[in-house]
């Protein structure tokens, strides 16, 4: 502990002898204690070709910087960045602490912005900026009222670029998605540090670049927004490299499920890893099995979805259930877990890990199959049986031999 | 045999009763009772009496009476004396009445936290009230969290969360603080020494929290019974205290014997094994299906008591199921369904660890077994405590180890059955201690200028934060300012967060054997010492001390090691100077350990066999000592060295024992010839930076504490020194104990000196 404090008692004893610290002399910067800054920029270069999206103007765009990342009460937001869309304008708005003490005036400001907005946007703003405004709100004394909705941006980001670009950080999103390439950007881990020295010296240069990058984070969650909505809502593609299964369930939890449905194949189609391709192909049988296309999840399984070993057994037990369950042709389920069960066999002789389990589900479904074929033997299959599409050719896909 | 039958035959059997030092009978006693007050809410008496209770002990009606005056109220009985109704009926007549009105109970450990809220909430529904109670610790879910922020009536926490999540983030828990009405803060008596000092400020720090919210709520404490309960809960609240300590429970007739087990090596002091002597004293309770409870020291003896329960059981056709064990490492369901088996009967007899000496409720047994003597006063009648009925007889034997300490008082029992039970201390002033609470206080809240935290000095410690970038001055506030979450950074328990991680590397995969805080480090695993974990010998291979990481492999070797650290000390400054000639003082010190090399010696006969060097930077502490100037005596230089070394081994050993502390949170130095007093010197220091009041203290108990250490010393049976009195003859040399024993005497007859 006391390594925490160096020199704290030789400090003490020579202030001691020095009679109290005098009053550190009130900074001599006037005027208000805390200020805006506008800029109001053209909305075709904020937005590019395409323009804003009508909602767009009822959104509040935010995004602060901190005194630290740690949250909790004694976090100080000294720069809020508030991004406005107009008609044909955005409008940048940033509010700076000169003095810590303006934090309410500024704080009464946002209120201001706050309830004007039907929405707030934030880039992680629900687990970040909001928790740190509204504590400090209380302590501040001003109380605000968050918009009825939040939309956080972190959500889609990390779904849309997590995967591909190993990382969800908005400057990276940044220029791969919106091809922005940012010059002379602050290192964001140094920002508290830079507010910390213009308090104690007075001087405003170092935080020029401050105010730069919350101004850019701030269009660029603007930016963002709109190309966000454009690839989910209205079906555009973005530019590679994408997470096309996240942007599937994007798609999906917007309920556009043809536009989800073409993703998800695109991310099954690019996709090499099975734990993965089984994943998106599990996504892409729930919304044909919501739609009732039946011949396509049949074709999903027997087709498009099928790899090697454990993968390629589960999707025989999976188109079994479907010739099974959706076309009554226990022959064709059973066929199907046949040869699921040679390469479970297969896999029970290498040692697989997972083989034993698997071997336990294809027998009981086999179990249950075969006593279907007894009560009701092929030939007499009740007449509303029908014919999927891609029998033909399945059966010939069935009988290649295990493992391969 | 009934238990009287079985104490008289301890009394009499010839090959007992000589080693029975102590027979102390304590009368039983009739309770004494009050009606349940007029006041109290109807809801609230009808669930009391649903529940049998129809009039209160007398000191519960007291604690009504205080609390309904506004008073802050400390409540300090016995274990099972009623204590928490003391504060959950004014609490629940309170919640009662005004639903917004909030609690927080504060209990050191989880366990005890449980329990409480179960105990609450049997109560609360037994009024049919919406009344909602939530323990907030560290397993309390996160969807959880939130409901218990803006809906608990009461939340039951422990110190480090409150610390460390609650305070930082008091703006999530307006409501709680918004409508505070009272704290209650049990188990007092363990918010002493470090952890006490922290607790002040903590508590500083929350009432602040609570007067920016408006609130001013009162404060019940309950103690176990300590030496100054009122002094302690002052000194944690800054505010005058009610002390309410006439118990009004009945108990019936005990007895309390102390057993020194017979000596078998004169010459080194070894006496029998005090666990093997429990052993066949618990046999006896067993054989006769005597509801019994032992305590051991360690998690270890607790297991080898419960290995000779087992069999003690076997013998006595006792199913084993009936006895068991009960230490930290057990489960919570596993402590549970225990504590529950002890409550029914179910179980006969448990051997624990003091994990079940605080306030958890296990009804009450026939019998105590302490092996070993506890450490305090007080922890001593906790733990025999655990047996006495209302009305039957009880009894509780202490079995004697041959530590210092358990030889100090068995064979003085009019040292502890004369004494009241020690005095809890504290320092919240502490600098290092109140300069971290400054730190993470200047978080939640900026400071004003005219505010108070504690002592004088905070405008000073406030600059000295902006100093280090952490706060900033601004007009008449300070801000937090640092990009650093502080709390994150002070442990309530320990005054350094810094150990050194052990890692065995005997199989292919490394495996984490334990940790050493890193003050001991350089003693204990320094490269090519001997690590002793759970038996096990290992060797440290490399200490990388940057990384603070020790690298070790299983060995069996017929040796251990032992490191030599040179300690020098060096007085700063001189706060008191004591009468006599030459006088006691205390004052600030700063010490410097310099490990140098390291001994190895065998196991059976402790022969040098080797050394080797240390590498390792020396370090330094800055704390406040007590010291003690010895006369001159007229002897060679190695001997009084071995005498400086006596003398500091005993006064360090009795020294804890009138502090409360464990004989660790003392350190000992002495110097042949002091530049300071110029003459031989003997040192006692508080091994936690900036002290905890333990210097200053035993400055005051100077002329008890030399007397207990010539006391220690001279009814050792022991001939030239022995671990139980002055250490060994190896480190003393043949003459330290006399010499020791001469200083003593010399010291001790006022004006033989100077």
């Amino acid at each position: 502990m006391a390594e925490a404090f160096p020199g704290l008692r030789e400090r003490l004893a020579a202030m001691g002898a020095a009679g109290r610290p005098r009053r550190a002399p009130d900074d001599a910067r006037h005027g208000p204690a805390f200020e805006v800054r506008r800029t109001i920029r053209p909305a075709h270069e904020v937005f590019g070709p395409g323009g804003a999206h009508p909602d767009d103007e009822g959104a509040l765009f935010l995004d602060t910087e901190t005194t630290g990342l740690a949250g909790g009460a004694g976090t100080t937001p000294f720069l809020i960045g508030l991004a406005l869309v107009g008609r044909d304008t955005v409008t940048v708005e940033q509010y700076f602490l000169r003095r810590l003490a303006g934090e309410p005036a500024m704080l009464a400001a946002l209120r201001g912005r706050l309830v004007a907005a039907d929405t707030l946007v934030t880039f992680n703003g629900r687990r970040f900026d909001w928790p740190i405004l509204e504590a400090r709100s209380v302590i501040s004394r001003v109380p605000l009222r968050p918009p009825p909705d939040h939309t956080d941006l972190i959500g889609p980001a990390r779904r849309l670029w997590h995967r591909p670009l190993g990382t969800h950080r908005l400057t990276a999103i940044e220029r791969v998605a919106l091809g922005i390439a940012r010059t002379d950007d602050v290192d964001s881990a140094l920002i508290p540090s830079l507010y910390l020295a213009y308090l104690r010296t007075g001087d405003a240069s170092g935080l020029h670049a401050v105010f730069a990058h919350n101004a850019q984070d701030v269009l660029c969650l603007v930016h963002l927004r709109r190309r966000v909505r454009r690839w989910v809502e209205d079906g555009e593609d973005p530019p590679p490299p994408v997470d096309w299964e996240g942007l599937g369930v994007l798609r999906q939890r917007a309920g556009l499920g043809k536009a989800a449905l073409a993703a998800l194949r695109r991310a099954l189609a690019n996709e090499d890893d099975p734990a993965a391709r089984w994943r998106v192909a599990q996504r892409i049988a729930r919304l044909l099995r919501r739609d009732g296309r039946w011949d396509d999840l049949l074709e999903l399984w027997v087709r498009e979805a099928p790899g090697r070993g454990v993968w390629r057994a589960r999707a025989m037990v999976e188109a079994a259930r479907v010739w099974a369950r959706r076309f009554r042709q226990p022959e064709r389920a059973v066929a199907a877990l046949e040869d699921a069960q040679a390469v479970v066999e297969w896999l029970l002789a290498t040692g697989a890990p997972e083989a034993e389990a698997l071997a336990g589900e294809v027998r009981a479904h086999l179990a249950r199959y075969r006593s279907l074929l007894r009560r009701a033997p092929p030939g007499q299959t009740p007449a509303r049986s029908r014919q999927p599409t891609p029998s033909p050719g399945a059966s010939g896909g069935l009988a290649a031999p295990p493992g391969c | 045999m009934t238990l009287e039958q079985i104490l008289d035959r301890l009394r009499t059997d010839p090959a007992l009763a000589p080693h029975l030092t102590a027979w102390h009978e304590i009368p039983a006693r009739a309770g004494s009772y009050a009606p349940l007050p007029a006041s109290l809410d109807p809801r609230l008496a009808a669930a009391l009496r649903g529940r049998g209770i129809e009039r209160l002990y007398s000191h519960q009606a007291q604690a009504w009476e205080a609390v309904r005056a506004g008073h802050h109220v400390v409540v300090v009985t016995p274990t099972a004396s009623g204590k928490t109704l003391c504060y959950n009926l004014p609490v629940l007549d309170t919640l009662l009445a005004e639903p917004s009105a909030r609690a927080l109970y504060l209990f050191p450990t989880k366990a005890l936290s449980m329990d409480q809220v179960d105990e609450l909430l049997g109560l609360v529904r037994a009024t049919d009230a919406e009344i909602r109670a939530y323990t907030y610790d560290g397993d309390t879910p996160g969807d959880a969290r939130r409901a218990i922020r803006s809906a608990g009536h009461v939340v039951v926490t422990n110190p480090d969360m409150l610390h460390a999540a609650i305070l930082p983030h008091h703006t999530k828990w307006l409501r709680l603080f918004e409508h505070l009405r009272y704290i209650v803060i049990d188990e007092l008596h363990t918010y002493r020494g470090l952890f006490g000092s922290h607790m002040a400020n903590v508590v500083r720090r929350l009432r602040r929290i609570c007067r920016f919210y408006g609130s001013a709520p009162q404060v019940i404490c309950a103690s176990a019974t300590i030496g100054n309960p009122r002094e302690l809960a002052e000194r944690l609240l800054e505010e005058p205290v009610s002390l309410v300590d006439e118990n009004g429970a009945p108990s019936g007739p005990r007895v309390f014997a102390f057993y020194n087990p017979p000596v078998v090596n004169r010459e080194l002091g070894i006496r029998r094994d005090a666990l093997t002597e429990a052993g066949r004293l618990a046999a006896e309770f067993i054989r006769n299906r005597i509801p019994l409870i032992a305590f051991a020291r360690s998690r270890r003896a607790a297991e080898l008591l419960t290995t000779g329960f087992r069999r003690a059981a076997e013998a006595a056709h006792v199913p084993a199921g009936r006895v068991a064990g009960y230490r930290a490492g057990y489960l919570p369901s596993e402590r549970r369904a225990i504590e529950e088996g002890l409550r029914s009967g179910q179980i006969l007899a448990v051997a624990a660890t003091n994990a079940l000496e605080l306030g958890i409720d296990i009804g009450r047994l026939r019998a105590a077994l302490l092996v070993g003597y506890p450490g305090t006063i007080a922890s001593t009648w906790q733990q025999a405590g655990r047996a006495g009925r209302t009305q039957d007889l009880a009894a509780a034997i202490l079995v004697a180890t041959s530590d210092p300490l358990d030889q100090y008082i068995v064979r003085h029992p009019e040292y502890f059955f004369g004494r009241p039970p020690e005095a809890g201390l504290v320092n919240p002033d502490n600098l290092y201690v109140l300069t971290s609470h400054v730190r993470c206080a200047a978080f939640e809240l900026p400071f004003d200028d005219n505010e108070r935290f504690g002592p004088s000095t905070l405008p000073e410690i406030l600059a000295y934060l902006q100093d280090q970038g952490i706060v900033h001055r601004e007009a008449d506030r300070w801000h937090y300012v640092a990009d650093a979450y502080p709390a994150q950074e002070v442990s309530l328990r320990s005054a350094s967060t810094e150990n050194v991680v052990i890692i065995d590397t005997t199989e292919p995969a490394p495996r984490v054997v334990g940790e050493v805080d890193l003050a001991s480090a350089p003693g204990l695993v320094h490269e090519d010492a001997i690590y002793l974990h759970l038996g096990q010998q290992y060797h440290v291979d490399r200490l990388a001390w940057e990384e603070r990481k020790a690298y070790v492999h299983r060995v069996d070797v017929d040796y251990y090691t032992t490191a030599q650290i040179a300690t020098d000390i060096r007085v700063l400054a001189e706060f008191a100077r004591g009468n006599g000639a030459p006088p006691p003082a205390h004052g600030e010190v700063v010490v410097t350990y310099r490990p140098t090399i390291y001994k190895k010696l065998t196991l059976d006969r402790h022969e040098n066999i080797g050394w080797g060097p240390i590498h390792l930077p020396e370090s330094t502490l800055h704390t406040t000592a007590y010291w003690l100037t010895v006369p001159d005596l007229a002897v060679p230089r190695d001997e009084l060295q071995g005498a400086l070394v006596a003398l500091s081994h005993a006064l360090a050993h009795v020294a804890s024992l009138f502090l409360m502390c464990d004989p660790r949170d003392l350190g000992r130095a002495y110097e042949v010839h002091s530049p300071h007093t110029d003459r031989p010197t003997v040192y006692l220091y508080d091994t936690c930076p900036g002290g905890v009041g333990f210097a200053e203290r035993l400055y005051r108990l100077h002329p008890d504490v030399l007397a207990a250490a010539r006391e220690l010393i001279a009814a050792c049976p022991c001939a030239g020194g022995c671990p139980s009195c002055v250490g060994p003859v190896l480190e003393v040399g043949a003459t330290g104990k006399a010499r020791a024993l001469q200083i003593l005497d010399a010291r001790l007859v006022p004006g033989a000196v100077g």
